[in-house]
Order: structure tokens, then sequence, then C-alpha cells
């Protein structure tokens, strides 16, 4: 059993610090998928609650001879493909950037701009991906899963998550090859 | 791109490590394409690594881990529990409905029709739904979709936002109330939606059906409950006589159960004090009598009556009376003119909320919890009303209207529910937005305001997209206008911020803050499109501070501001700002009103304001309440009457709205001539929202009693808009059905919000007794309504409310008062309750 899981028995059997150390854990990996996902902004909150009280209340079911990662993004997936299912008309996603907590950049502002312009331009980009291809980019690539647990936690087969990543892989990689062919025009060396 | 290259690029998409074959790295050595798309790889693999997470707000952690740490049951068991609770219920209709069969007076046919309708009641979908869907298993799941929304600083009407699965909605209420639910719901449809000519349709349909097949099984099974749902039981004129006779052994058994519960649900050291300080009841018993003769003089609602003592058999009696006596009053009530125009009470945005989340969040939960044996729920536990509201299909809005009853005999006194529900569609697009930013930077600036001042504008430049204009103009330092539309970007307002906060720059301009908000109106109004969506051009005002006497000022800014087309919202900074002047500005300039409570929420808070516009669904609604001859209105619950020169504000904002829908969308001008009977215009509604007004009014006698219309500006089907809808009562006594108690419910939601936010200001106030009398006296209404009303037994609302209080009203009593701490956090959890109960929460 790896730490994660033994956090959620230890809440199983009524530790209440397990429970927030298990949110402390995983808030900013389940809050950064939903993102990525494509859920707005007005729902983001709710359905993080959601996902989490859902792992909360599914707490009896988990098996402690299975990897809990994969475990919570299955919940976190299939809340974020439900709350998609009700939402018929899908807003479309304004791009945010890294969450500005109003400090001031620092000496290294201009690097850290150039390199929040990249992040913003390829959250942009993953966001125009199919949903199937964003969750899969969002397992494998950013939270660094085995594309076999994320195919686990997705309900996929490996094969189809890997067809997955491969498609968003070229699409993105083409789209950074146009973006970097264009910057070249831009700046004649 | 030849095939080579195809196959060479998926292949390295695959696995952009993989070992290249020699006829492969020879090829990649001559095509740039494939050589460029290798770099390509590279790159993304690095930019993913340096991808920043985004992390959820605190706010909403805290949320979550208070609302885990106070439900007690596990998720595996919980299921367990729910499935027998089901069956065990399922096993009672079943048989109540053989019962039912068996009587001989229903044909064969009958029999035959009424079975198919029992199989296809909604009760069984609910099962179903359980079964499968892996929802939350307690309370906090119906509450947080069912989140209402609001008002001025009077709570004053119900707003429900409805975006969320319906299906989760249902699955914390019994059966019965889940049929009772889902059959007002289509039964309001029946009766009041949009287009039904007056009069009102009577109940027909599948569900009403089967309701009343399963109170007539209901019925066959309990002859208790039978005697007690009479007509006699109702409130109204016979009511009271009946609590003395009929009812009067069943009652008093129901008290003595009733005390039990409550004092077993303290603990014991409480239990004791209670029991033993009997004594003392009249002492808080009076205080109880002049806080609630004080609130129902503000709501205009009750007489001031004897009050009583918690889990006191004579006292509840008369609190619960009392009740009863006033709403059974026909006569000598003030007589209040039913037309002209009538205040908005739907004004999105939630600051107070947050104020007192944040209050919450920085004080000491445990220092309270000290004082109580299980953990405390306190606000977390609030429920909210689920209103039986059809969300439109074809249109913006649905109109509804019901009264408390169906039926009277002569002059009663009666609640009428007219209610909005907006669809769930909505663009989601946002145009390019032209926005003047004013920071209020008078007087001396604290860091930390300095510092979410900051993030609120930096929240800003992220959100910025090409085609936006944003500037920003400070008030009450050198400045004046420090960015400009054309200079929004980091660098700039970096520098910008830094000469604000860090240096300063002799002989710059300082702006008093009218002449600040006069100068961003005037950038924004000159960059302002016409043609362009309303709300694309908004005014944006920070504020840290009271506004004082400037906020006349600042709402006749506003005012002007939203009938040239540009809607005014404001933003609260921390914990000094004055909730109802930012409501006033906010309502007069047809905007939204915020709090920032720490700077991490601006990026949010910003992607809201900026996003409204995307989620507006209808404007300009216009609703016309017209009472029939006879018919007297004693209260439009919350509102006022606006006087002649508030009425004109209404009549240029609503006509501003006009003309400029029908420049940019096409959709007549229409707007113009007053109507008949009660006028209320709403600037805007937002998709998913529900808002209801109640109206207190006499019905001299059965026949049409109210017709309403609702015109509006459909942004979802680009038309103009309406719906009609009335009521017409019966003769007789027909017993109140689920909507009639809905009406009462919402009734009792803003009794319950006034009460609660009424204590926690006592509480604040060092007026222990006057918190104390204000909480038993409610508490006791509610548990006599409990016993009047055999429904309310089992509604799963009455009960939450109940146990909400019981657990105030067990801290009051637990010594947890004598220290600050436990006080300030209850007494601003008290005041967080009563918000929550009638606005959305957050």
């Amino acid at each position: 059993m790896d730490d994660d899981g033994a956090l959620l028995i230890r809440h199983r059997d009524g530790d209440r610090e397990a429970f927030a150390e298990l949110v402390a854990r995983y808030r900013a990996p389940v809050y950064s998928y939903q993102y990525r996902c494509g859920v707005d902004a007005a729902a983001r909150d709710d359905l993080f609650q959601e996902i989490f009280i859902k792992v909360h209340r599914a707490a009896a079911s988990f098996r402690p001879d299975q990897p809990l990662k994969p475990w919570i993004f299955t919940i976190a997936a299939n809340t974020v493909r439900s709350h998609f299912r009700g939402v018929r008309v899908r807003d479309i996603v304004a791009v945010e950037a890294e969450p500005d907590r109003g400090v001031d950049p620092g000496p290294d502002a201009q690097h850290l701009s150039e390199a929040r312009e990249t992040a913003v331009w390829l959250e942009r980009m993953i966001q125009n991906l199919p949903l199937a291809q964003r969750e899969a980019i969002s397992l494998c690539c950013l939270e660094e899963m085995p594309q076999e647990q994320a195919a686990a936690a997705l309900g996929l087969p490996v094969n189809t998550v890997k067809t997955h990543l491969r498609r968003a892989r070229l699409t993105l990689a083409q789209a950074l090859a146009r973006r970097n062919a264009a910057q070249r025009r831009e700046v004649p060396s | 791109m030849s095939t080579i290259c195809n196959e060479l690029q998926e292949k390295l998409a695959s696995e952009p490590r993989s070992l290249l074959s020699p006829d492969e790295q020879e090829h990649m050595s001559a095509c740039s394409d494939c050589s460029r798309m290798l770099v390509a790889l590279g790159e993304l693999s690095g930019a993913f690594k340096k991808m920043p997470a985004m992390d959820a707000p605190q706010v909403i952690v805290d949320q979550l881990l208070a609302t885990v740490l106070h439900d007690p049951e596990a998720g595996a068991v919980h299921r367990v529990v729910a499935g027998g609770d089901r069956l065990r219920r399922l096993a009672s209709d079943t048989k109540a409905f053989l019962l039912f069969l068996l009587r001989p007076q229903f044909a064969l046919p009958l029999t035959a029709l009424a079975a198919l309708l029992f199989l296809l009641m909604p009760g069984m979908d609910g099962m179903q739904r359980q079964a499968t869907m892996p929802v939350p298993a307690a309370p906090p799941s119906r509450e947080d979709p069912a989140s209402i929304d609001s008002l001025t600083s009077d709570v004053s009407s119900v707003n429900v936002v409805n975006d969320h699965d319906a299906s989760t909605n249902v699955l914390w209420v019994s059966d019965d109330n889940l049929a009772e639910e889902q059959d007002g719901s289509s039964d309001a449809k029946a009766r009041g939606h949009v287009t039904t000519p007056l009069p009102t349709a009577p109940r027909e349909g599948r569900l009403a059906a089967a309701a009343e097949v399963k109170e007539e099984s209901r019925r066959a099974l309990d002859p208790v409950l039978d005697a007690k749902d009479s007509p006699q039981a109702q409130p109204g004129e016979v009511g009271e006589k009946l609590q003395k006779d009929t009812l009067k052994n069943d009652y008093e058994e129901l008290l003595k159960v009733r005390k039990k519960a409550a004092v077993e649900a303290l603990d014991g050291q409480t239990a004791d004090r209670l029991e033993s300080g009997r004594a003392d009841k009249p002492m808080a018993v009076a205080g109880g009598v002049a806080a609630g003769a004080e609130t129902l003089a503000r709501a205009g609602r009750l007489e001031a009556g004897g009050g009583g003592g918690f889990a006191d058999k004579r006292d509840t009696t008369t609190s619960v009376q009392r009740f009863w006596r006033e709403r059974s009053i026909v006569d000598g009530l003030p007589s209040i003119d039913a037309t002209g125009y009538w205040s908005n009470t739907y004004l999105p945005g939630d600051p107070s909320i947050r104020l007192l989340q944040s209050r919450l969040t920085s004080g000491d939960r445990a220092a309270l919890q000290a004082y109580a044996t299980t953990p405390l729920r306190l606000d977390d536990a609030v429920r909210q009303i689920a209103e039986p509201f059809d969300a439109p299909r074809d249109a913006a809005l649905s109109l509804f209207v019901q009264p408390d009853r169906q039926a009277v005999q002569g002059p009663t006194r009666m609640l009428v529910q007219v209610g909005l529900q907006a669809t769930k569609r909505f663009s989601g697009r946002r145009p390019a937005m032209n926005v003047g930013l004013v920071v209020d930077l008078r007087g001396e600036i604290p860091v930390d305001v300095a510092a979410r001042v900051r993030a609120l504008v930096m929240a800003f430049a992220q959100a910025k997209e090409p085609d936006d204009r944003f500037s920003v103009t400070v008030a009450g330092k050198p400045g004046a206008m420090i960015v400009k539309a054309s200079d929004f970007k980091h660098g700039f307002l970096t520098v910008a911020l830094d000469r604000l906060f860090n240096q300063a720059t002799p002989g710059a301009e300082v702006l008093d803050l009218p002449s600040a908000l006069a100068t961003a109106q005037q950038v924004v109004a000159t960059a302002d499109d016409p043609d362009a969506p309303l709300g694309s051009s908004l005014i944006v005002l920070a504020t840290s501070q009271p506004l004082g006497e400037a906020t006349a000022a600042i709402r006749a800014a506003a005012h002007r501001s939203a009938v040239a087309g540009v809607p005014f919202s404001v933003v609260g900074i921390g914990n000094r700002v004055q909730l109802d002047e930012i409501d006033s500005i906010a309502l007069a300039g047809q905007g939204n009103r915020r709090l920032l409570g720490v700077g991490s929420e601006a990026t949010q808070l910003v992607d809201r304001e900026l996003s409204a516009i995307g989620r507006a669904v209808a404007r300009a609604v216009r609703l016309s309440i017209r009472l029939q001859p006879g018919v007297k209105l004693v209260d439009v619950i919350g509102a006022r009457r606006l006087d002649e020169n508030h009425a004109q504000q209404v009549r240029e904002a609503e006509q501003s709205i006009d003309q400029r829908t029908a420049r940019n969308l096409g959709v007549q001008a229409d707007r113009g001539d007053d109507e008949e009977g009660i006028q209320i215009v709403i600037p805007t509604f937002y998709s998913g929202d529900a808002h209801t007004i109640l109206l207190d009014v006499v019905a001299p006698a059965s026949g049409p009693l109210v017709e309403v219309t609702a015109k509006y500006k459909d942004l979802v089907q680009v038309r103009n808009g309406s719906a009609r809808a009335g009521v017409s009562l019966d003769r007789g006594t027909t017993p109140q059905g689920p909507l009639e108690r809905n009406v009462l419910k919402n009734f009792l939601a803003l009794r319950l919000s006034a009460t609660l936010k009424q204590a926690g200001e006592s509480l604040a106030a060092n007026d222990d007794a006057a918190a104390l009398s204000t909480v038993t006296d409610f508490l006791e209404l509610l548990q006599g309504l409990q016993t009047d009303l055999p429904e309310f037994q089992k509604d799963a609302d009455i009960a939450g409310d109940i146990a909400l209080m019981n657990e105030y009203l067990a801290l009051l009593h637990s010594g947890a008062t004598a220290q600050p701490q436990p006080r300030a956090y209850l007494a601003t959890s008290m005041q967080l309750a009563g918000r929550l109960k009638v606005m959305r929460r957050p």
C-alpha cells in the first residue's frame, strides 16, 4: 500500500487529520485536471468539492492493494465527464494564466513572463483538444502517471490511451512548430 | 507530407524517446518538417514539466474539510442504509397501495389505471438513480446544488441557482417528498406556466394523480393522521379551535416526545441546565417577546405576542398559535396600494456571505467546539428549499404563481408566491470587454489591502484578451488614471502599482472618488461600441472602506452609467466595506456586487465578473402582478414601494436596455408604458437562477386571485419573450398539497433567515438574552408547525431547520458565549446560516 492509500485508510478508520493531508496532496493535481479538462471557473470549485466528497464517501470501497492516485482520478474523470454531460451548451473556456498572488515578479521578470506566456499558450492549445485527448495528456504528461494507470483511471484500454496521447502530442507539436516558425519570422536573425 | 514523414512523426509522438532506424535517421537529417517536429516534441516535453499547477482556493478546501469532518456517515455504510430505507419505503408504499386497491368504492378500471400510475411514480425513478449513481450521500449534496442567491441588505426573497444535476437533488428526501416535489414541479407547470389562460387549470396529470393515490393510501392506513389532515387542521379560522379540541391529546403526546428528543439532542450538561433552569424561562421569554416584536415589526408580518420557553408546552402552544392567529387575521390590516413600481430583490453576487465566511475562516472554531460534545455542523448544515420550478425548454424564463392554499370559504389571509426560473442554457461566450476599473485608495491603505488591490489589477491583466480594453483610475492617491487602456500590459501595470504604493509622485494629480469615477466613465463611454452587447462596457469600483456620504453621489453616477448602457459593479476589498452601500450602488448600476477576501480569489472574481455577460439569459424582465378586485395587499415581503423619483430611474434603466437590445440584437423595442398592478423590473436574469417573490394578501372569497405577466428580452431565442400565469381559488376546504406547503416553507425560510441574522447581531452586540429568545421563539414555532401539519413531520427541510436551531440553542445555553472567541464565532455563524438559507452558497 502506498503512502496516499494509507492516508485514506486512516481517514476511513476515523483519523481526522488524514483526510486533510490527503486533500493537501491532491488538491492541486485534481484542480489542475479539472481546469485542463475545460471545466469552467464557475463550476470548478463545486466540482472540486464534489470529487473529494465522493472520495470520502467511497473510502470504504478502496482496496489497500491498489494505488490511490488512479483511484482518485477515476472519480475525478467520471465527475468531470458527468458534468460535461449536464452542460449541453459548453462554454468557451477563457484562458487563464498561472494564478497571480499579487506578488511582483522580481528581477527575473522577463524570463518568468516568457515562461508564463508559453504556459498560457500551451494551456490554450490543450483546451482546444478533444476531451479524451485532454484527459490523456493531463494524466500521462502533466501528472506523469504511467499509461497503464491512466488507462485504469479513465476506464479505457491502454492502447486507446496511447492513441489519444499520440494524437494530442502530434497536434500540440505541430502547433508549437508553427508558433516557433512565426516567432522566427518576427525576429529575423 | 510523405508517408514516411507521417509514420515517423507518429512514431515520435507515440514515444518521443524511441530509437530510430538508420533509414529513419537518414530521413530525419534530410527532412526539415520531421526535424522541426522532433524539436517541437522535445520542447513540448520540457514545457509540460514547467506547466504550473492550478490550485483550489483555500476557502473551498476549508469548506470541503468542514463538510467531511462533520459528515458522520461513511460511504459504504450509508449506501446500505439508504438502500434499506428505500426498500422499507417501497414496502410501505406497496402495502398502502394494495390497501387502496381493496377499497370497494373504486371500480376495476380505475384500479387498473391507478396501478399503472403508481408503477410510474417518480419515487421509483429516484430509487433507480440511487442504485446506480455514485453521488454524495448526505444533505450537503442537496444544499450545494440548490444554492440560493440574493438580494439587498434585508433578506427578502429566495433566489435559487440550479446549474446542477437535478437528479442528485432528490436523493435525500423521502419517497413521499420525492413524489410530492416532482408532482409539485409538474403540477406547477400545469397550473401556471407561461401562456396558461385564467382561470388556473385544476390539478391534473400523471404525477398529481399518483400523489392522490398515495395520499388516499396513507389516509386509509393512518386514521390519526387523517383526523389531523382534515380541513380543520389547516391554518385559518378553524385551525386554532382544532388544536384545542380534536388534536389535544395527540398534540400533547407529540410535545412530550418532541421535548424529550430535543433535550436528548443536547449534551448532558446543557440538558441538566435546561431541566433545572425552567424557573429562569420567564426572563428569557420576556426577552423573546421584545426581540420577536422587533423582528416582526420590521418585517411587518407578525403581531407581538407571548414568546415561549424552550420545551415549555404552554409557551410553545402560544408561539404557534400566535403564528396561526397572525395568518388568519383578515380585518384591520393596513391596506397597501397594489400598483406602481416596487423594488427589485434579485441581485446577483455574494459579498455578505464571503465576508462572513472570511471571518469564520479566521475565527477559532475549536474554541466553540469545546462547548459541544458532538462535532458541530453550524452553518454547514443549512439546507435550502428546492423550488418546484421546471426550467423552460424553449424560452429564457418560465413563470409560476402559487398560493399557499387551493380553496377558501370566505375572507382568507394567504401567501402568494411568484416564481421565475431561468433556462440553464447560456452562450458562455463573452465579447471584447471595455472595462474601467476605479480603485478607491483614499486615506491610509494597509499593506494587506494594497496586496489585494495588486492581485485584483493583475487578475484583470491575466484575464485580458486581445480585443479587451481595460484601464485603471485611482482615487485618493497621486496618479489619477494610472494605466490607460493602450498601456494595460504586465510591465506598465507593475511599474504603475510600484509607483502607487511605494514611490510618491510629486505633483501628480489626485482625484477624489466622484472625479475618478467620472474620468473612468468618460474613458469607457468614449470607447463604448453602441452595437456591442449590453454589459460589454463596464465600470468596476473597487473599494476597501465605507463610502459614507459619498454613497448617494456614487449611486447617482452608477444609475447614469447604467442608463447610458454601461453597467456599474462594485468589488469590496476586506472586512471594512459596508455591504448595504455596495448593494445600493450595484442595484442602481445594474451591476454585480462582489467581495475580495484574499488576494488568491482575485482571478476567480475577475473571471466571474467578466463572464457574467455570457451567463445572462434575459434582460429588462418586467413583472406585472395584478390582484383581482377585492383582493387586498398586505405586503410584498421584503420589497418596498418606490417613490416617483426611484420609479423614474427604473423606467429610464428599462428603456435604456430596451433600446440597446433593439440596436444590438434586432429585438423590437416595446417598453415605455407603465402597466397595471405591482410592477417590478429586473435588469438582468442569469442562467439557471430561480427567484421568488412572496405576496401577503387577503382574498375575499373563492374565484380569481391574481394574474401575473412577465415580459423580457429573451437573449436565448433573441426575441421579446413573455409569460403569463394566474391563480383562481376554489370554494371549499381542500387540504394543502405539496405546492402549497412549498410556499409556506419559503415563507418560513425567510423568517428563519431573518431570525438567525437578528440573533447573530444580538449576540455580537452582547445581548445574549435577545439572541436566546429569538432562537427559542422560532424553534418553538417550527416545532409547533411540525406538530400541526403532519406533512412537516416527515419534511427533511423542516427537520433540518429544527436540528440547526437546536444546535444553536444548545450552544447559547452551553456557556460558550461567556468567552469572546466562541461568542464571536457563534454570532458570525448564525448570521452566515441566516443568509445561506436564502442565498446562494458561493
